[in-house]
């Protein structure tokens, strides 16, 4: 049964897709919805003393609108009216009609608060009923939020236990279940100390949660962060990128870091949407299709260190504990196998890439 | 407060890679013990076996007198601060130190009592209201340890947890850690991959490559008395110099003979190289960069140990100068006084002190002369 606001939201809907401004109109002429607000409880006067024509007679057009009637539950008969005229607008009429009735005889739903949230999550809440719960629940629709996958393996109640106490309700975080091994944070980003919310803070706040993870239980968590929306309705879109990310992420890093926020991964969202087979060739042409036995951890230590350092090979040295001589070393045989001198930001750049993909590649065989 | 025993202990991960090899240590009650070492070398798989977060594969881990190794790392009565420490941005500094214990069911009035008297501690007092963003680097650091305090462990576990700050910080936190041991008397196990903070703030050091423990002593005889190569460059800096030598017989006396140059070796030395039939042999001779003199007093005083060197870089410290030289196209590093006037280009003199020269054996790399 469609109460006004689902009506509401159906007609601002459809007008939207179907760029045409709507209106449901009672056998008074009185506006119950309309894509136009201000018409909402005005006076339709084509409509008066004309109820019996229309129902009649299916369609009719009148003052450059088509009015075409609708039974639904509440209102019994309503008159769905769509402006202008001719055989598209009528097929219009008659598909919202069609999804007027569907709503109309779906069954009533009485969902928690957290049952709501799961659901928008994954896309299953009509449109129509959004707003209906985001009211009873009172939900803030326009807020900055962000959403945190954190899946465990073990201790599942405890995890939980642990993300309710660190983000309560009374913040107007949700923590949601999603299903045995994950949990969802949703988590209200509010200005800390006058200072916006940036990418550094969702990585610190996704840091703080595997720590606590660990510290307490022992648990080694995988999560995803999607990048903050500024309206729950495109909540979704932050939990489709917080799954994006740990799928790219583990693909890029074998799942040694755990932590990956979608915002950051710049390079391997890119690298992740090129074919396989030109990663491959890629590869292939810095490694010169061959596995080689010199790039061992201790070289790609080295190497991951030279990046970290910018390229600096004093620094590189004197964090590895190694003699700056022994680093040119290490350098000049990669140069001897594969041609490029990783004291140049150029080659530098294309050996990254090429260990980069090398892992994704490895991932994908796996 | 707690021993910590590690025993036999090994970590083999999948695949075969051994991360720490037969590790046996003793970690008195209220040591300051650090555990250093290159990446790599098995330093934090030990750190994270004693926590509980990694499985031992062999050996028996002891905290006070408790077996461990299937004991939950919650119920091990350890803190741990790691290298990357990190606070919740929503929280106060407050509310941050106060969560493990509020996880933990601990009273109010409890929670209250501890984070107050750990603020007190770490001197955070005037920051409990604070988010983290409104935190300096040290101040939140100091926060991360203040977490750690409240649990009042037996033993505290820190991985590397000063490497994310500056310089200047680092050496200031450097000393307030050592304070902060003093000051609680509980057991502290530190891992660090650099030696001068092992050096300046560790009671014990565990010097580790590969998985192996190298050498477990004091600082200063950790420096002076380094059992292997590898722990006689890795302590100090500048690095100890190494040259090749052979040692020569001659005229009843030993001489270490490189190229033109040879260094008389004590008396006092002797006889470990004759039981041990080194004479003749080709051994590796080390002297740190102090130890290399070029005040003409002191080369009058050992004539027969001084070499002829090529000056490449002088480098000046203020309250030191450091001479970049080379002997027989072997690079070496000398730590002179300021007041030195070689340069660049110079060919000039250089003592050894004969007292401080080591001998490592070329195929083993072990030291040829204990203590």
């Amino acid at each position: 049964m469609l109460n006004n606001k689902q009506m509401q939201q159906l007609v601002e809907d459809a007008a939207f897709n179907l760029s045409i401004p709507i209106s449901l109109v009672d056998i008074n002429g009185n506006v119950i919805a309309s894509s136009r607000k201000d018409q909402i409880q005005t006076v339709d006067s084509a409509v008066q003393g004309e109820s019996e024509v229309i129902t009649k007679s299916g369609f009719i057009v009148k003052e450059g609108a088509t009015y075409y009637p609708v039974f639904l539950s509440n209102y019994k008969l309503l008159y769905i009216r769509m402006e202008g005229q001719g055989e598209a607008v009528r097929r219009y009429c008659y598909l919202f009609k069609a999804l007027l009735e569907l709503y109309d005889k779906m069954p009533e739903q009485h969902l928690t608060k957290e049952q709501f949230m799961h659901r928008l999550l994954l896309d299953q809440v009509t449109p129509a009923d959004i707003p209906v719960y985001l009211e009873d629940f009172r939900i803030e629709r326009k807020l900055e939020r962000c959403v945190y996958i954190i899946m465990v393996n073990d201790k599942e109640d405890e995890a939980y236990n642990i993300l309710a106490k660190a983000f309560p309700r009374s913040h107007k975080d949700m923590v949601i279940r999603m299903d045995t091994k994950t949990m969802v944070l949703i988590k209200v980003m509010e200005e800390e100390e006058g200072e916006a919310i940036n990418a550094d803070d969702l990585v610190q706040m996704g840091r703080a949660i595997a720590e606590s993870m660990l510290n307490e239980l022992s648990l080694n968590a995988i999560i995803g962060v999607g990048s903050i929306k500024d309206d729950i309705m495109q909540i979704k879109e932050s939990y489709i990128e917080a799954q994006k990310a740990i799928e790219i992420g583990k693909a890029f890093d074998n799942g040694k870091v755990g932590l990956y926020v979608y915002d950051k991964l710049f390079i391997e969202k890119l690298l992740y949407n090129i074919p396989p087979e030109n990663c491959r060739e890629f590869y292939n042409r810095v490694f010169k299709g061959e596995e080689f036995d010199f790039l061992n951890e201790a070289m790609i230590q080295t190497v991951q260190k030279l990046f970290e350092n910018s390229l600096n090979l004093s620094e590189t040295a004197r964090q590895l504990y190694i003699h700056r001589n022994t680093l040119v070393y290490r350098l000049d045989k990669i140069q001897k196998y594969t041609g490029l001198d990783l004291r140049n930001f150029d080659d530098a750049v294309t050996f990254k890439l090429g260990l980069m993909i090398g892992r994704y590649l490895g991932y994908i065989k796996s | 407060m707690a021993s910590v025993v590690l025993k036999d202990v090994s970590k083999v991960y999948a695949g075969g890679v051994v991360a720490v090899n037969h590790f046996n240590l003793d970690i008195e009650d209220k040591e300051f013990i650090v555990l250093v070492g290159p990446s790599g070398c098995g330093k934090t798989t030990t750190l994270r076996m004693i926590a509980g977060l990694e499985e031992i594969t062999e050996g028996e881990l002891y905290i006070g007198d408790r077996l461990v190794n299937d004991v939950a790392p919650k119920d091990r009565d350890i803190a741990m601060v790691f290298q990357n420490y990190a606070l919740y941005p929503h929280m106060t500094v407050y509310e941050n130190m106060a969560f493990g214990l509020k996880l933990r069911k601990t009273p109010k009035t409890e929670i209250d009592r501890r984070v107050k008297e750990a603020a007190k501690i770490l001197d955070i007092e005037h920051l409990l209201n604070r988010k983290p963003k409104a935190l300096s680097g040290g101040q939140r650091q100091r926060v991360a340890l203040g977490r750690a305090i409240v649990r009042e462990p037996r033993v505290f576990l820190m991985d590397e947890p000063l490497s994310n700050l500056d310089a200047k910080l680092r050496v200031q936190m450097r000393t307030e850690l050592t304070k902060l041991h003093q000051r609680l008397g509980t057991t502290f196990v530190y891992v660090t991959h650099d030696q001068t903070e092992a050096m300046t703030m560790g009671s014990r050091i565990v010097v580790m490559k590969d998985g192996l423990i190298q050498q477990v002593d004091s600082p200063q005889n950790l420096y002076d008395y380094p059992a292997n190569l590898f722990v006689a460059g890795f302590i100090g800096s500048p690095e100890m110099n190494f040259l090749d030598v052979t040692l020569v017989p001659e005229n009843g006396a030993v001489y270490a003979v490189f190229e033109n140059n040879k260094i008389k070796v004590p008396e006092g030395k002797l006889k470990k190289l004759v039981d041990e039939s080194y004479i003749g042999k080709e051994v590796i001779l080390g002297i740190r960069p102090e130890d290399l003199h070029d005040e003409e007093v002191f080369i009058e005083s050992v004539p027969e140990d001084v070499i002829t060197v090529t000056v490449d870089v002088v480098e000046l410290l203020g309250a030191e100068t450091l001479l970049y030289v080379n002997v027989a196209g072997t690079n070496m590093i000398a730590r002179v006084d300021p007041r030195s006037t070689a340069r660049a280009g110079d060919t000039i003199k250089l003592a050894i002190d004969p007292n401080r020269i080591h001998l490592f054996d070329k195929e083993t790399e072990k030291t040829i002369l204990n203590k």
